[in-house]
């Protein structure tokens, strides 16, 4: 068992690295594999050294943390909610953050003002849901679940009365950043810095989240110190997930489905879901985002429209094989 | 040992059993008795530490369970739940090393002794042929089987179980009511167990709480408790006793007897 878990690892990262080439292969202007790996091994100052290390390489590598960042997210969420339906936005994260950034773009703000005001968005949201679903002696994830679930609706609201409100040629950057976008993506060294800590943190913490998904009482039984350890998740999942948001919007599906799709490869021990869902949302997305710069180049399309449409049909096959 | 002292549960607008005391000590098995919604639950969570006591309190090894981690205190006391959430996607092999979770020296993986100690649980509860399979497509007697084989490798010298022979047939009830008593006598374990059936609470179990309704609650030894007068107290029916082979074992009567003659 143990074998089969690691090769299914392996198998996931050797992909989610073809995915990082082909996307630093595929765009616009044709360049021939070999140009890229020799633009890789030997950086130049020649139109493909640019072409691949200052236009697609820090594109790629934005997409790779987003999806990470976003699988890592739900495959967290999953557990510290008990539900298979969570996912990184279920708590209003992604609402709090599309108000400010809307909010930001329709004063006729632009640039780094969007990002912060889309965070401030999800630091009152994360700030809020917490502050009303807190008891100290026993956190009910349902009451977590249902606050987060009811403030997403009241962000919803307030996002369509902004879109309603924005002048028409506003509204299209609106659309993107709700869809998801990585063409304007900012702070990638950022959200890499945070990928890698928070990976560790959560692999760290895997055998108690692994002891958490028997339930609370049990894993209180087990020597799971349940009340600082669903601390931890909450702030960590909800600080991951505002990350992805700022370079990225609020790309769909990815966090959702990615830890199930590895739960449904057999991997059900965080110890292994943790990496194998961190390293297949990040080659999820670079697929999906190179496909968002190619297929109707040079229009490009909202990633988070693709993650779906590619998505969908993948997790339909693997729910019927196992089924 | 594992002592209550002096100890008081409360739900809400009912007081389940005042100053109970007494003291569980290795190689001893009790056995908790009552009615439904008589606080037997309640009282196993009080002596897990699980939840806090109107008044009085819980000692092991004569400090006071508050005190202890509880990581510290899962590698002591194990606790068989009544209910448990669904929701592990794990096999059988899995959620059974889950009980060495208090053990785990490693952030990474199990240690050789982890896998020994499943696999000895496992074998132990006749279920090393389905060590593999997935842990939601067991029957409710199997699932319940592997919780106890959990309990197992969790290797604690004291055991609270809360119905542990609840979805068990008849043979698996008689050979999990043997393991435990094995556990008791044989490698001088401590163990608390609520029961429903009087054959089992009155063939293995040495001592006795029995949590009357109304906040009564009596301790001792099952010589003194358990008898046909104090058990038809405790249940309020009429009970008859049947017996053979050196056991005896209790069944309800209808109230209303036929008298011939």
């Amino acid at each position: 068992m143990t074998d089969r878990r690691g090769r299914v690892l392996v198998l996931i990262a050797l992909i989610a690295l073809f995915a990082f080439f082909v996307g630093l292969l595929w765009g616009s202007a044709p360049l021939s594999w070999v140009a890229v790996l020799k633009a890789l091994v030997a950086p130049s100052d020649d139109v493909t050294g640019q072409i691949v290390w200052q236009l697609r390489a820090p594109r790629v590598a934005a997409a790779f943390a987003c999806g990470g960042l976003l699988a890592l997210a739900g495959a967290l969420l999953q557990v510290l909610l008990r539900n298979p339906l969570a996912d990184p936005y279920v708590l209003g994260v992604s609402g709090g953050a599309a108000v400010g950034a809307l909010g930001a773009m329709l004063l006729g703000l632009a640039g780094v003002a969007i990002n912060v005001a889309a965070l401030a968005g999800a630091m009152a949201a994360i700030g809020i849901v917490f502050v009303v679903s807190y008891r100290a002696a026993d956190w009910n994830v349902y009451r977590l679940l249902l606050t987060g679930v009811m403030l997403s609706a009241g962000f919803g609201a307030v996002i369509s009365l902004l879109l309603s409100l924005a002048p028409s040629a506003a509204v299209k950057g609106m659309l993107f950043w709700l869809m998801g976008d990585l063409s304007q993506a900012e702070g990638v060294l950022a959200a890499w810095i945070v990928l890698i800590l928070a990976s560790f943190v959560a692999l760290a913490l895997a055998g108690a989240l692994n002891v958490l998904s028997l339930g609370h009482t049990k894993a209180a039984t087990l020597g799971v110190a349940v009340g600082p350890l669903q601390l931890v998740v909450y702030f960590g999942a909800s600080l991951v997930t505002a990350t992805a948001l700022m370079v990225g919007g609020a790309i769909g599906f990815v966090g959702l489905v990615i830890p199930h799709g590895i739960r449904l490869l057999g991997i059900t021990d965080y110890r292994y879901l943790v990496p194998g869902a961190v390293l297949a949302g990040g080659g999820f997305l670079v697929v999906a985002d190179t496909l968002a710069r190619v297929l109707w180049a040079p229009q490009q399309l909202p990633v988070g429209v693709l993650t779906a449409l590619l998505g969908v049909p993948v997790m339909l096959v693997l729910l019927s094989r196992r089924l | 040992m594992l002592e209550a002292r002096a100890l008081t549960l409360e739900v809400p607008g009912r007081v389940l059993c005042r100053d109970l005391a007494f003291a569980v000590k290795p190689g001893e098995c009790w056995g908790i008795l009552g009615n439904n919604g008589s606080g037997k639950t309640t009282l196993v969570q009080a002596l897990g530490g699980l939840r806090t006591p109107a008044s009085g309190g819980v000692s092991l090894e004569g400090r006071s369970i508050e005190d202890f981690g509880r990581r510290e205190l899962a590698r002591r006391m194990g606790v068989l739940l009544q209910e448990e959430a669904h929701g592990f996607w794990g096999n059988v092999m899995e959620y059974v090393l889950l009980g060495r979770h208090p053990h785990a020296r490693t952030v990474f993986g199990w240690m050789p002794e982890d896998k020994e100690a499943a696999l000895a649980a496992l074998e132990r509860l006749d279920l090393a042929g389905i060590a593999y399979r997935s842990l939601n497509t067991l029957s409710g007697g199997e699932r319940q089987r592997v919780r106890i084989a959990q309990l197992l490798a969790q290797a604690p010298e004291f055991l609270l179980l809360d119905e542990p022979l609840q979805h068990l047939d008849l043979r698996h009830q008689l050979e999990a009511m043997e393991l435990l008593r094995e556990l008791a006598a044989g490698e001088g374990k401590a163990l608390v167990m609520v029961l429903h059936e009087t054959l089992w609470a009155g063939h293995y179990c040495d001592h006795l709480v029995l949590l009357h309704d109304g906040g009564r609650a009596v301790s001792g030894p099952a010589a003194d408790l358990f008898t046909h007068a104090s058990l038809e107290a405790l249940y309020g029916c009429a009970l008859a006793e049947v017996g053979g082979g050196g056991l005896r074992h209790f069944v309800p009567t209808p109230e209303r007897r036929v008298y011939s003659g």
